[in-house]
């Protein structure tokens, strides 16, 4: 078009697409769409959907990263010498078997244990899940160092679990606070301006639908379990969103004579340093919000120190440690909340742990055995205790 | 700052926008400081060098054409000092490391090179327009008096890191004219760059974790597997430069500048000569007109037009990178052209041969051999290393049937489901070969350009829409960007 002919079809096809946008925007919630689809099958998204069809809420809900993720797979695994899926396993039997024996009662558990978690991650699914018929008694949340810091985390929107739940509950209060770089905050806006593209991932999960669909009628069978070399696994897993099939980890019962125990240290060298006292204090803000949360909605928060080994502790930036136990203990009086510490080398000593983090089997029904021993259902004594120390 | 990045998407607006309102004389300025800060986006430091280089080659051109007795001198000067800063950038490890293996056997210790070198953005594509620019001013041309408009010419954001390697004469004048406001620069561009996201996004990206699959682990795969390998990645290759390409040519038809198409159609070839005629065009050219003619080109015996063109075409894969297997992709293309020549030379005089290749049913099987031929070539192309590349076609061409049998040829590809790109790939490739014959067509029928309104603006809704829905939140780089 000429200089003579204004009309240009560039304008023309943006004023389309804003149209386009404005009338998504309105109907998408008339759109027979279940917003919990996601293209990925990440473990946030499996636990979801497990949360979703429990008939009730839980009395415990199990927070933490792959500490958590680990004690109560392994946990159950060992203790009922049976294969546990990850993808399906969302409940610690063992833990509510040992409260009913201590008790005499049903604890009913579900655990949001997920690898990576880090403290804003806990904090959202808190605040955003357990509410209403899904409002648990009690929080049991499993920390560690890491999950306050991780040089691998680029903000804390930048997980799994924050960009889902930011797609499936409205975290406006929290996503420019969570986005800590100048064009993460402009993506955001632009997120923001154009519907289109803040539910890309809506689209994407209807293309592969429609791939899957096209897939199935030319003879792929079973499209949702995964059939791929490991080879090929290890590279979806560094450089595709986190997408589990549902027979992709299997924790089976601990057995002595297959026992190893990985060196993780360089992985965890690179997670701890250098320190970043940035990272370190948004996620203890995370901390203190989700404790501020539960407080407020009236559901009992435990905190339990992860067992880790001596080896991880000693490659932590130097008084690391003793800072975040110090920052830990003050938010736990602040809130009048409980904490079992289970980082005690004598109770877990190496042969419980696969690698300098994650316990095995054997240490996964220690650390059950341990926690239902030191704690107490929903005492409802929130007033009333001492001050917190790390026992 | 990439092309599929939303930096990118604010920066170039902007540029646009103030480049149509200011006064016509500082445009100049201000593309060269929009040139600059996209350049300092990535490696500040750099930009001593990209100004370093563009006074230097400014003076020596100036001195090659005003020079009555030592024209030869300057232009030795210039060419020598630009090679020498690519060399040094893009060769020095290496030079050393090759050095160290060959002198290793005679116990020699070659000394490591001490230091990093971080391989400037754009080298290979600046420095190779500074040489054309020399030369070509030695030739005869008229120098850039102005010194705004040389600068702007090697630096200018749309093609400053990936090209097409344009040529001062095309692109000068355009500069140093006045270029007026037209709407149809704004929609041509627009066009263009949506066309090349689509490319880049929708296209190259999907197929880049599938063709990284192949490459990685060859052993897994099977000599048929490994094809579909091969194919993925020419078209990934293909849709990920030649999208760049339309971003870079839309960018600049956005300031009412035109820079030369780069592809056509490149897998329609029916011949290598003809696929090198079709493909990274600038770069071909370049090297046909400040290499090959220079080494004597066709004007010679026969043999000595083999070298050149065995030699031209290695250092063009050498200019890809430093490393073995570019150099062997190179010498792969080198052999290829040879032998295309030495074949139409024996078969020139069987006119019912001849006849039967230029039929219908002998062109699409030409077409399919010179894909296969230059598949081959990518292999080499893609490997990491040359390891991995004899891996590979070691299988391709089935030597593994004498121990494994009929197992050599399974298809075990179609057994993947995970990720859903390895499926999916049966149904893809075939459309990709088809987007050739479709645009072989639409080109040859002007249907494009002689589209109405309405299906223009159906185009680009459409086109908006997926690159909007569908832009990944961690794009790869551009393949040509390394080089």
């Amino acid at each position: 078009m000429s200089i003579h002919k204004p009309l240009s079809y560039v304008l023309i096809a943006l004023t389309a697409l804003v149209l386009l946008d404005v009338s998504a925007r309105l109907a998408w919630n008339y759109l027979p769409i279940d917003h919990y689809n996601s293209p990925n099958r990440s473990w946030v998204w499996w636990a979801i959907k497990d949360f979703r069809q429990q008939q009730q809420a839980p009395d415990v809900v199990l927070l933490g990263s792959s500490l958590m993720m680990n004690a109560l797979h392994g946990g159950d695994s060992t203790h009922y010498n049976r294969p546990e899926n990850a993808a399906f396993h969302h409940r610690s039997y063992y833990f509510e078997e040992l409260q009913k024996q201590k008790y005499g009662k049903d604890v009913r558990t579900f655990a949001f244990a997920i690898g990576g978690q880090m403290a804003s991650d806990a904090y959202v699914l808190s605040s955003r899940l357990l509410i209403g018929d899904k409002k648990p008694k009690t929080i049991v949340y499993g920390i560690a160092p890491r999950d306050f810091m991780d040089n691998t985390l680029a903000s804390p929107a930048s997980t799994e679990t924050f960009r889902y739940v930011g797609r499936i509950r409205d975290l406006s209060d929290e996503e420019w606070e969570a986005r800590k770089g100048f064009w993460e905050r402009v993506e955001h806006v632009l997120s923001k301006v154009s519907f289109l593209y803040q539910k890309r991932l809506d689209f994407v999960y209807m293309q592969h639908q429609v791939m899957k669909q096209a897939l199935t009628a030319l003879g792929q069978k079973n499209m949702d379990v995964t059939k791929a070399p490991f080879e090929l696994r290890g590279i979806a897993f560094i450089q595709l969103p986190e997408d589990t099939g549902p027979s992709d980890l299997c924790f089976t019962p601990y057995n002595e004579k297959e026992a190893k125990y990985a060196d993780n240290l360089d992985q965890y060298r690179y997670r701890y340093l250098p320190f970043k006292p940035k990272i370190y204090h948004t996620q203890l803000s995370y901390l203190e919000k989700l404790m501020k949360f539960a407080h407020d909605d009236g559901i009992e928060m435990v905190l339990v120190n992860m067992p880790i080994t001596k080896d991880n502790m000693d490659i932590m930036p130097a008084n690391f440690y003793d800072i975040y136990k110090k920052d830990v203990l003050a938010l736990v009086s602040k809130y009048n909340a409980k904490i079992i510490d289970l980082n005690d080398q004598q109770r877990f000593p190496k042969n419980y742990f696969e690698d300098s983090v994650h316990l095995n089997g054997l240490g996964a029904v220690n650390f059950f055995d341990t926690l239902s021993e030191k704690f107490v259902v929903n005492t409802q004594l929130a007033g009333s205790h001492n001050a917190p120390t790390f026992r | 700052m990439l092309f599929n990045s939303i930096q990118y998407a604010i920066f170039l607006p902007i540029v646009v926008a103030l480049f149509w309102v200011i006064p016509q004389r500082f445009r100049v300025y201000l593309l060269l400081a929009a040139s600059y800060i996209f350049y300092m986006s990535w490696r500040p430091i750099y930009i001593f060098l990209i100004i370093g280089l563009t006074v230097f080659n400014y003076f020596l051109g100036l001195a090659i054409a005003n020079s009555q007795t030592r024209k030869k001198f300057w232009l030795t000067i210039s060419v020598v000092g630009n090679l020498a800063t690519l060399a040094y950038y893009k060769y020095a490890f290496f030079l050393d490391e090759t050095i160290a293996s060959a002198a290793k056997p005679f116990g020699i210790t070659f000394p490591k090179i001490p230091f990093d070198i971080i391989l400037p953005l754009g080298i290979s594509f600046f420095v190779f327009e500074f040489i054309h620019y020399v030369v070509d001013v030695y030739r005869g041309g008229q120098p850039v008096k102005s010194f705004p408009g040389f600068a702007l010419f090697a630096s200018f954001f749309p093609t400053q890191i990936a090209g097409p390697i344009k040529r001062y004469q095309d692109f000068v004048p355009q500069f140093l004219a006045v270029p007026k406001w037209s709407m149809s620069h704004f929609d041509d561009g627009v066009a263009l760059i949506l066309l090349g996201l689509f490319k880049k996004v929708l296209i190259a990206d999907n197929l880049t974790f599938f063709v990284q699959g192949g490459f990685a682990h060859p052993k897994l795969f099977t000599g048929v597997d490994l094809w579909i390998f091969a194919y993925a990645f020419a078209f990934q290759i293909y849709f990920d430069f030649s999208g760049y390409t339309d971003v870079a040519r839309g960018s600049a038809a956005l300031f009412g500048y035109k820079v030369p198409i780069n592809f056509n159609l490149p897998y329609l070839a029916n011949n290598i000569a003809n696929f090198w005629h079709r493909w990274h065009i600038s770069l071909s050219t370049w090297l046909r007109d400040y290499l090959y003619i220079p080494l004597g080109g066709s004007r010679c015996g026969r043999w000595l037009n083999y070298r050149n063109l065995f030699l031209t075409m290695a250092l063009g894969g050498l200019w890809h990178g430093a490393a073995m297997h570019f150099l062997l992709w190179g010498v792969f293309h080198g052999v290829a052209l040879v032998v295309h020549k030495e074949f139409q030379r024996l078969t020139e005089g069987f006119k019912a041969f001849t006849a039967v290749i230029a039929s219908k049913p002998g062109n699409i099987l030409s077409v399919l051999f010179t894909f296969h031929v230059v598949c081959i070539g990518w292999v080499l192309f893609r490997a990491e290393t040359t390891e991995i590349a004899m891996t590979m076609l070691n299988k391709m061409f089935f030597l593994e049937a004498a121990t494994k049998g009929a197992d050599a040829f399974k298809l075990t590809l179609a057994a993947i489901n995970y990720p859903l790109i390895y499926p999916s790939i049966f149904l893809i490739l075939p459309l990709l070969a088809l987007t050739h014959v479709v645009m072989g067509y639409l080109n040859k029928t002007q249907l494009v350009a002689k589209a109405p309104v309405p299906l223009k603006v159906a185009y680009c809704v459409v086109m908006m829409f997926l690159v909007l829905a569908f832009s990944p939140d961690k794009s790869p780089r551009f393949i040509y960007f390394q080089f």
